[in-house]
């Protein structure tokens, strides 16, 4: 999959989806069928992808734009958001000292961002970012935080139905989202080759990985995001105690996520009880679109949580 | 085009008294005196593995080119009656399947000993056929692609060879005399670097979907052994791995006057080695991992913009590093930070000061691979590319590296910060394709010299004089060795394996490409 779009077999949909995206919408939330495209991404593949060379060359403005400030070391040739992020011209939050934070908290395969729009109120004074492969999924999750971000702006007044494709319980109560939707933030990465290059050792205190693709068949197990040898990686973005939040519908998957990170010396699961009082737990399980899928069709949800152990001696 | 043969693409140095070298021409191995400049001893990789449809006369020895079998005779006379037994060995699962439907790819035939048939396929096959893989056009004719062979490593203290081959997706340890083959590994995908560490007891094998293995070499390596073990999977302990093509692994120990924290003391309050894996792939990055505890990872050296191709620890124990970018790296591999960065660019336009040259340098460049010249349409290469293809470090702190087609050993000394200078460039007589260093300071290497009949010519140089000389090391009557010849219409493929390093930039057809 490419940035530039694929040939599309019905090119009425597709000027459809053009002009929707052209259009300023302000502060409505997106509608999911301008955004389609296929489930699967190959993570080998190069893609088109713009990443910094290293951490400290990331220039985050783009992405969180009330708490860094313009970098412009490292251009950001896709530039999904530039136009309209720079419309909205620093809407610094009080007394948000810039350039301070980081990001602590990464959604890996982000989806349509249901879980950072949960959490965002959650933790507001953390920096959460969404990474997702496929571009479509992510210019969508894109638009409906800038739509987010917007709403908290304008003090958040349509009324509830106005709006098509609206989510659920997202915009009644947006004027008091602590937070106002700007510690969230979406970029279009593959976590599986370039998480180094966007986070330094132990930078973050939280990972999710939320409904990742199955990738049943035992030569493609290299492809699934839970590996024997990415959890090394993982290990070493996350400070000790650090916690890899899992979930699945794919029981087999569960199991396989499970093993390897238990098998893992730098990492212990969860207890049980400690799993079920963890509010991301609870976020994880309803928040995302996944999730709310596999509830309407009554299917099982497999959670696993693991924290990040002291580095050895 | 005129005949031409193929020339030396890797040679490995090994301090004997005698000291030897050891030179791969395509599918041989050649086992060569450096004093006496007799061939020791030769060995041929098995046959590749079949992909696709069997052909009918995969029985007939001819699968083997028959130029090769000519050279082999007036090479060693030992070595047609081997070939003969690879030939048949190698046919025992093939004979029958031609009436077969094709049952995809399989990827290795059990390797050859001259006095022991071969294994019996069965393991092999059922072991193989779970992993076989669909993205080949069954449709396509066999074709029983050349089994090249790819590093090989000298195991000083063990008095053997660790030699991988790429088609057959294996790594063998060969006796250093006979070369015979003492123990082989059937390896999970395509080689692409090797190391040895532990004391020379392990070595480690990086492959082409960027795992690492380690392999452990059995102590009762006698030169008795007659056959080899059955090639197993079993053995290989999975230690790292990035999700990018591997291109290159090395180890590092840290001494423990630098370990700089208390915590690195062992259990006698004595400060111990720390040791590392050093890693490098197509996505640009340099990784250190802890060994033997690599489920921890130390740093990354993230710098680069382009793939890394190769690294060396100096005698100063700096890293240095090099790929498509148009500089090397000199790093505190510890710390992961950039201490230097030596542009070849300046080094290139000085050697080549006529634009003229250069621009003809550039054109023979660009003929080394098809992809390259297809992608001729969109960005026209003007310039010289960089892709460093080797770097060595030899006696006296020199640096000898070597870009991928441009025909000089560029010189480079290591002073005293562990930062490098260069110090000049020496002509060879063709892009060298293979290089190693051997004791006070001299480098053995493989040049291409394109349509002649020198074929697998083998040079040496002194690089610790001010102005080193190349010679050759056949002299008189024989000018290289014999390797195959490559005939017209080969010259693509044959090319595109000799200059693979250009091969890793993106953007032209690497690892899974956009759609």
């Amino acid at each position: 999959m490419s940035a530039a779009s694929p040939p599309v077999a019905n090119p009425t949909k597709r000027q459809k989806r053009i002009d929707y995206r052209k259009a300023d919408h302000h502060d409505a939330l997106p509608q999911k069928k301008y955004y389609r495209q296929r489930a699967h991404a190959n993570p080998f593949s190069d893609h088109r992808l713009s990443y910094p060379i290293r951490p400290d060359e990331m220039d985050w403005s783009d992405y969180f734009p009330a708490f860094f400030s313009k970098k412009r070391k490292f251009d950001d040739e896709d530039a999904v958001n530039d136009d309209e992020v720079e419309g909205i011209q620093n809407p610094s939050v009080a007394g948000v000292q810039m350039d301070t934070k980081k990001v602590e908290i990464a959604d890996i395969g982000c989806g349509f961002g249901g879980l950072l729009i949960s959490l965002a109120p959650t933790f507001p004074e953390t920096l959460i970012l969404g990474m997702e492969i496929r571009t479509q999924v992510t210019a969508y999750v894109h638009d409906r935080i800038t739509a987010l971000r917007n709403q908290c702006l304008s003090g958040g007044t349509k009324g509830e139905g106005e709006q098509e494709g609206l989510e659920e319980g997202e915009s009644g109560e947006s004027e008091s989202v602590p937070g106002g939707y700007q510690n969230i933030g979406i970029i279009r990465a593959n976590a599986m080759k370039f998480l180094p290059n966007f986070f330094e050792k132990h930078q973050l205190k939280k990972m999710f990985f939320c409904f990742p693709d199955p990738h049943f068949k035992a030569r493609k197990h290299k492809a699934r995001i839970i590996s024997p040898t990415l959890i090394a990686e993982y290990a070493y973005i996350l400070r000790p105690g650090g916690i890899i939040y899992t979930i699945t519908d794919v029981e087999n998957l569960h199991l396989w996520m499970a093993k390897h990170l238990e098998e893992h010396p730098m990492f212990e699961r969860l207890t049980e009880e400690e799993q079920e009082t963890d509010v991301c737990v609870k976020i994880m399980r309803t928040d995302t679109e996944e999730g709310k899928k596999v509830e309407r069709n009554k299917g099982s949800k497999w959670v696993a949580c693991f924290r990040r152990r002291e580095d050895p001696v | 085009m005129t005949s031409r043969r193929h020339p030396v693409q890797t040679l490995t140095y090994a301090p004997f008294t005698p000291p030897r070298l050891y030179a791969a021409i395509a599918e041989t191995l050649f086992s060569i005196s450096t004093t006496s400049h007799e061939i020791l001893a030769t060995w041929h990789t098995p046959p590749a593995p079949l992909q696709g449809k069997v052909a009918p006369q995969s029985k007939n020895p001819k699968t083997q080119p028959e130029n090769e079998k000519e050279d082999a005779e007036e090479v060693s006379p030992s070595k047609a009656e081997n070939e003969a037994v690879t030939a048949e060995s190698g046919d025992v699962e093939m004979t029958d399947s031609t009436s077969q439907p094709p049952i995809g790819k399989r990827k290795r035939s059990p390797s050859n000993t001259p006095t022991k048939p071969a294994p019996p396929s069965d393991h092999v096959e059922s072991k193989k056929s779970k992993r076989s893989k669909k993205h080949k056009p069954e449709t396509v004719a066999a074709k029983l692609l050349p089994n090249y062979i790819g590093q090989i490593v000298y195991i000083p203290t063990k008095h053997i060879l660790a030699v991988t081959t790429l088609e057959d997706k294996s790594l063998r340890l060969l006796d250093c005399d006979s070369l015979e083959v003492i123990k082989e590994w059937v390896l999970h995908k395509r080689p692409s670097a090797i190391t040895i560490t532990d004391s020379n007891s392990t070595i480690l094998v990086g492959d082409k979907f960027g795992d690492v293995y380690a392999y452990s070499i059995p102590n009762t390596t006698t030169t008795t052994t007659t056959s080899p073990s059955q090639p197993e999977l079993a053995d290989a302990k999975l230690l790292l791995g990035h999700v990018s093509l591997l291109t290159t692994l090395t180890t590092v120990t840290l001494p423990p006057s630098q370990t700089r924290s208390t915590t690195a003391q062992n259990a006698n309050g004595k400060a111990a080695e720390k040791q590392y894996i050093i890693t490098a792939d197509r996505d640009e990055h340099i990784r250190i991992t802890n060994y033997p505890h690599t489920h921890a990872i130390h740093t990354f050296c993230l710098s680069h913009t382009q793939f890394v191709s190769r690294l060396l620890i100096t005698s100063q124990n700096t890293l240095l590093s090099g790929g498509g970018d148009d500089w090397l790296g000199v790093w505190d591999w510890y710390s992961g930070t950039l201490l230097q960065q030596v542009g070849l660019r300046e080094i290139i336009a000085g050697i080549y000061p006529d634009e003229e040259e250069r621009g003809k340098l550039v054109e023979k460049m660009k003929g080394y691979n098809t992809r390259r010249r297809r992608r001729e349409g969109e960005e026209e290469e003007r310039e010289v590319v960089v892709a460093v293809r080797e770097i060595l470090e030899v006696e006296g702190g020199i640096v000898v590296v070597v870009l991928e087609g441009v025909p000089v050993l560029l010189r480079f000394e290591v002073v005293e910060t562990g930062r490098v200078e260069y110090r000049g460039f020496t002509r060879t007589p063709g892009p060298v394709l293979s290089l190693t260093g051997a004791d006070g300071g001299r480098v053995y290497f493989g040049c291409d010299v394109g349509d002649n009949e020198k074929g697998g010519l083998v040079l040496y140089a002194d690089m610790g004089v001010e102005e080193p000389r190349v010679c050759e090391l056949f002299e008189g009557e024989r000018k290289g060795l014999e390797g195959v010849r490559v005939e017209e219409g080969e010259e693509d493929a044959v090319n595109e394996r000799l200059y693979s390093v250009e091969g890793l930039r993106k953007g032209f057809g690497g690892m899974g490409e956009d759609e």
